[in-house]
């Protein structure tokens, strides 16, 4: 018999790990699977996931969309859709080994391109926009496809299973890349499912997400205002949106959007000097339906570094480190020390109090 | 007139040996149910214009006053109830519907008290105060879609806003509709609450402009 809600427990919770080098040292994804593997009592084996930046870098200059097929209509479909749209400059499966644990895999394409020139015209977009459109066309439009990632120079390999056969699956050994980030995912309210694994994309912006958001339903109908459309079945899904709303399109700082994510509560906020005061009384006015409520760690990657992030009250770990260029940030310090056994420095973040690490030369997260 | 088919509902017992005539049950009642007959020199009373305040009973200095239930039978049945047949007569009276205030008085059901507000959304166990803050402050006003800044400064300053703690405003409610006591009382409340009450169409009595950041006028 199936049991119900409160009947059934599996220990478990999800994990998350990044590691980054400042200078944009490229290094292969062995660290990233072995830091995240080293977590694997975390996981339960229904989602794991890769992003990494910096790994095409002869395509640097192309959005590099990953693609997953549930049946080959949807691939036909997306084709079409694909190539009224861009210049697809190169297209073919990602390869991939056999691991007996990766089972019901589905298409999984991978296409290099460019917005066409005459479709930008006739929208009036910017390039970005196109693609964000564009991406949001194909994920709720055609049965079957999800675009996995849609950055430039930059790709996500996901899946169900434990993170460490999925990075076996997609042989992440034989890509270079100077951030890497990982998930293992426990879905606790929503199927295990392919497009459901973490990391969550759109342009170079990549969320990995342990947690889960009791405030989904006000921030998803927040950002469908915003054109967003959510169709992933889980929550990760709207904390990238609203990363890209208000740092790409609202050109907020980071400092900004941190606070309207995890937002000091209201009696932090009346010890606050005037100035200060009413600028986090007008996020809270504007942004109020960007607040993030419930428990979360998440690491937000993108082309120019990571921001680390734990709700403002730290119901989830996270803990970050740093050794020379690089930095480490992950839900346990043992995981961080499976690859870094001696950091220069390492320390819990307070809740709601960000970790930025930004590439050499890089003013802020965008563009 | 026609004859009221109405009984009274409650019986005034004056014990006259109590009685010292004081006549306050006179000047107190609303209903003007008590009657001073100078003749006679007694109190007598109306019961038909009795509804059981008890205000003339707690102001009487000697404890003359009972008020009782009219004992008098109807003759009923499961299906014409005294409270029935006399709802009928009261509304073939008077042409007006009965209304009551303050929920239901009938022995029914009440199915809001029945229910259970779980505050869980995606979370399981649900959220709770201990594990996740409750915020309830609400702004009222136009919000732009986005906001600017520079050097850590708000750009432009927001449209004015109201501002309340929890997401309730008592709804308009006019001096002279309501007592002057229950405007200070909301005017209180709404201060106390930091939310905000409404004058309605009676206009602000001057008692009350203390109150005025949370009075909407």
């Amino acid at each position: 018999m199936l049991l119900r809600e409160g009947n059934i427990r599996i220990p478990a919770g999800c994990a998350i790990s990044g590691i980054m080098n400042k200078k944009g040292l490229l290094f292969s994804g062995d660290d990233i699977v072995k830091s995240i593997a080293l977590m694997h009592e975390r996981s339960n084996g229904l989602g794991g996931g890769f992003a990494a930046y910096g790994i095409y870098p002869e395509y640097k200059d192309l959005y590099a969309f990953h693609v997953f097929y549930h049946h080959n209509g949807a691939k036909e479909d997306t084709e079409t859709f694909l190539k009224k749209h861009f210049d697809i400059k190169l297209a073919g499966e990602i390869p991939t080994r056999k691991v007996p644990s990766i089972k019901d895999v589905p298409i999984i394409w991978r296409y290099f391109v460019l917005p066409r020139e005459d479709k930008l015209m006739e929208w009036g977009l910017a390039e970005e926009e196109f693609v964000v459109r564009c991406v949001m066309r194909i994920n709720s439009n055609i049965d079957g496809a999800f675009v996995v990632s849609s950055g430039k120079n930059m790709g996500v390999f996901k899946g169900v299973g434990y993170p460490e056969d999925i990075g076996e699956f997609y042989m992440l050994d034989t890509y270079k890349a100077y951030i890497w980030t990982a998930h293992g995912r426990f879905p606790t309210n929503t199927p295990g499912w392919w497009g459901g694994a973490h990391p969550f994309t759109l342009l170079d912006w990549s969320v990995v997400h342990n947690g889960e958001i009791s405030s989904y339903d006000a921030n998803r109908r927040w950002i469908e205002m915003f054109g967003y459309k959510c169709t992933l079945q889980t929550d990760t899904e709207v904390i990238t949106y609203i990363f890209d709303l208000l740092i790409r399109r609202h050109g907020l700082p980071l400092d900004i959007v941190v606070t309207a994510l995890a937002v000091p509560l209201w009696d932090e906020i009346q010890r606050m000097d005037d100035e200060r005061q009413e600028l986090v009384k007008a996020i809270r006015a504007v942004y109020g339906s960007a607040l993030i409520n419930g428990p979360f760690s998440i690491i937000l990657a993108c082309k120019n570094g990571i921001l680390a992030l734990n709700d403002r009250i730290k119901l989830r770990p996270m803990v970050a480190a740093t050794k020379g260029d690089f930095v480490f940030v992950a839900s346990e310090e043992s995981a961080i020390r499976a690859v870094c056994p001696q950091p220069d420095r390492v320390w819990a973040p307070m809740g709601g109090e960000p970790v930025i690490a930004l590439l050499e030369g890089v003013e802020d997260i965008w563009p | 007139m026609a004859i009221s088919l109405l009984t009274p509902e409650f019986i005034i017992e004056r014990n006259d040996a109590r009685c010292i005539r004081c006549q306050v049950c006179v000047r107190q009642c609303a209903n003007l149910a008590h009657i001073y007959d100078q003749e006679e020199d007694r109190v007598l009373a109306d019961d038909s214009k009795c509804v059981n305040c008890h205000r003339c009973v707690t102001l009487c200095p000697t404890r003359a006053i009972t008020i009782r239930k009219n004992p008098l039978e109807f003759k009923e049945n499961a299906s014409w109830t005294a409270t029935a047949i006399r709802e009928i007569y009261k509304q073939a009276e008077t042409g007006g519907i009965l209304l009551t205030g303050m929920g239901n008085d009938k022995p029914y059901p009440i199915y809001w008290d029945r229910m259970l507000i779980n505050a869980s959304q995606v979370t399981n166990p649900s959220i709770d105060p201990l594990r996740e803050p409750m915020e309830l402050k609400t702004f009222l006003g136009r919000k732009p879609e986005m906001l600017k800044v520079e050097n850590g400064k708000l750009k432009e300053k927001l449209p004015p806003q109201l501002e309340l703690e929890v997401p309730i405003m008592f709804s308009a409610m006019s001096f002279g509709s309501i007592s002057f006591n229950a405007c200070q009382a909301l005017a209180m409340a709404a201060s106390e609450l930091g939310i905000m009450y409404n004058t309605g169409e009676g206009g602000l009595h001057k008692d009350l402009r203390k109150y005025g950041k949370n009075t909407i006028v």
